[in-house]
């Protein structure tokens, strides 16, 4: 085999997919080129790293870590988490009619203020104002 | 650049323990230790070549750990079994590949796929407790693969009754490769009988189809005996039926319409087979062709051909499983190929930091990576689904 393995031969030979005399004549090449064995070794070094390990350290872990992982832990997380969103949902619905409540109430009390405003300019406002800027406060009004 | 004699003891061993399992069957603990011992009792001797060496070396390797009492120990073992199979099934793929195409394959099976050749679970398990109960003496893995390539030769391809007889007792592994043959077919009808194109117009076409099929097969209403010409003729039949009703519907229906066949023609043959309408370009079930390459059953199988599409840009399907993602992969393979700390990771890339915010960006970079891994896999099922 001259010069480098071709990638999809490599490939093969990571998957298995060759027959033994390929596969030997794969393995004469890397015998003498660490460039080859370089790009293989990074495949399995990939592998390991996506699978080898997660399957490795979950076997390993300690019974906390298995009881935080077990479907009765996320169970338990979600009926909590359910509840929270419930309460706090609950609670913004009601602070939010107390804020629409108090919304009414205060603009219900602006519209007072107003017509008690209208209401408290009387005839007798109205002399005062004309006696201190004389008859243009009836114009500038 | 000299051989190093424990590199490549090393790699013969990694190489088995890959193929064979070796190391989860029980067979040694440690592949690197085998190898060391195997490196320093058994040297290339003068003028011998690596074939000549390799061979050496694993039979007396094998010879030592006694395999052949080994297997007879692991027979029932299901992860000796599925380690047969795997080799079964390289030896089928093999001989697919150099046989001519059965006529139940050409009836039957996908483009790329067989039915004749493949193996079917049930089958698998007929074939291990014939050959395998009374376990053959294999002094290594050479002969035990040597055993499984003459049990593929011996027994396949597949006979037509049996896989008739799998269909009607409703076996979903002959259905779904039978479900994936219709696919094009469908589009190749619906294109030149009702105008309809793209997969998501066929749909429900071509699963209406798999029903009707299906229920026909399965509750014995085709005429007996039924063969694979028969399977694909009604199946013709009913696309043809369908594809009336929608041409009848759009108004647009041809004048002969009502003097199409209900049976598969020799023209249609020539029409719908092998046509290149029957691969539309933007067809996807059969553009990556994964189910050649991957036993969808294996989990080593599926895994493996995710790293090398990964691994190898120049894979057609590398620019679609990283999109978007090509910078945090380049991270990942930092921190799995070159094997850069985290820290190392956020030096090259985000400058030097110290403290808290160092802390910080490391614990970021590693959530990203194992995000990624998450997400890669996610869009790598979907590609399966895709492209099987």
């Amino acid at each position: 085999m001259s010069g480098h393995i071709d990638i999809r031969t490599l490939s093969d030979y990571f998957l298995n997919r060759l027959t033994s005399e390929e596969e030997t004549a794969v393995q004469e090449h890397l015998s003498v080129c660490p460039e080859c064995r370089a790009r293989l070794e990074a495949m399995r070094r990939l592998r390991r790293g996506m699978f080898g390990e997660e399957e490795s350290s979950m076997e390993r872990r300690p019974v906390f870590f298995r009881i935080l992982r077990s479907g009765w832990t996320k169970a338990a997380a979600a009926v909590i988490l359910i509840c929270g969103i419930g309460i706090f949902t609950y609670d913004t619905v009601r602070n939010r009619s107390n804020v629409v409540e108090q919304h009414q109430i205060q603009n219900a009390r602006d519209i007072e203020n107003e017509v008690f405003a209208i209401d408290t300019f009387d005839t007798e406002d109205s002399l005062y104002y004309q006696e201190k800027y004389g008859d243009d406060f009836l114009h500038t009004r | 650049m000299g051989r190093s004699i424990e590199k490549d003891a090393l790699e013969l061993l990694t190489k088995e323990n890959e193929r064979y399992r070796l190391e989860r069957l029980g067979l040694f603990r440690s592949v690197r230790e085998e190898a060391a011992a195997l490196a320093s009792e058994y040297p290339p001797l003068e003028g011998e070549s690596f074939f000549d060496w390799k061979t050496r070396c694993l039979r007396e390797f094998y010879r030592k750990k006694g395999f052949s009492a080994f297997c007879r120990n692991n027979v029932r073992n299901p992860q000796f079994e599925a380690v047969t199979a795997s080799i079964l099934k390289l030896h089928l793929r093999r001989l697919f590949e150099s046989s001519e195409r059965t006529e139940t394959d050409r009836y039957l099976a996908p483009d790329s796929d067989t039915l004749s050749y493949a193996l079917e679970p049930e089958h698998f398990q007929e074939l291990y407790t014939l050959n395998f109960s009374r376990m053959p003496s294999f002094g290594n893995t050479r002969e035990l693969e040597s055993f499984c390539r003459r049990l593929a030769a011996d027994n396949f391809p597949v006979d037509e009754p049996r896989i008739i007889d799998g269909m009607k007792g409703n076996k979903g592994f002959y259905w779904e490769k039978f479900y994936l043959k219709l696919k094009p077919i469908t589009a190749a009808f619906c294109y030149q009988m009702s105008g309809l194109a793209g997969d998501n117009n066929i749909h429900d076409i071509w699963s209406d189809t798999c029903i009707s099929v299906n229920r026909a097969v399965v509750e014995r209403r085709l005429k007996e005996p039924v063969d694979s010409k028969a399977v694909i003729s009604y199946s013709v039949g009913v696309l043809k039926n369908k594809n009336k009703e929608i041409a009848r519907s759009r108004a647009k229906a041809p004048t002969d319409i009502d003097l199409i066949q209900y049976k598969l023609t020799a023209e249609d043959e020539e029409k719908y087979f092998n046509n290149p309408v029957t691969k539309p370009e933007n067809f996807p079930s059969h553009a990556g062709n994964l189910s050649s390459y991957i036993d969808f059953s294996d989990k080593d199988s599926v895994q493996g051909y995710f790293v090398v599409i990964l691994y190898n840009k120049e894979h057609p399907l590398h620019d679609e499983l990283v999109k978007g993602y090509e910078d945090k992969v380049q991270r990942m393979f930092e921190h799995y190929i070159d094997g850069l700390s985290y820290e190392e990771i956020v030096a090259r890339h985000f400058g030097d930091m110290e403290g808290k915010e160092l802390v910080k960006e490391c614990a970021r970079v590693r959530q990203e990576i194992k995000r990624l891994k998450t997400s890669l896999y996610d869009r790598y099922r979907k590609m399966i689904e895709k492209y099987r």
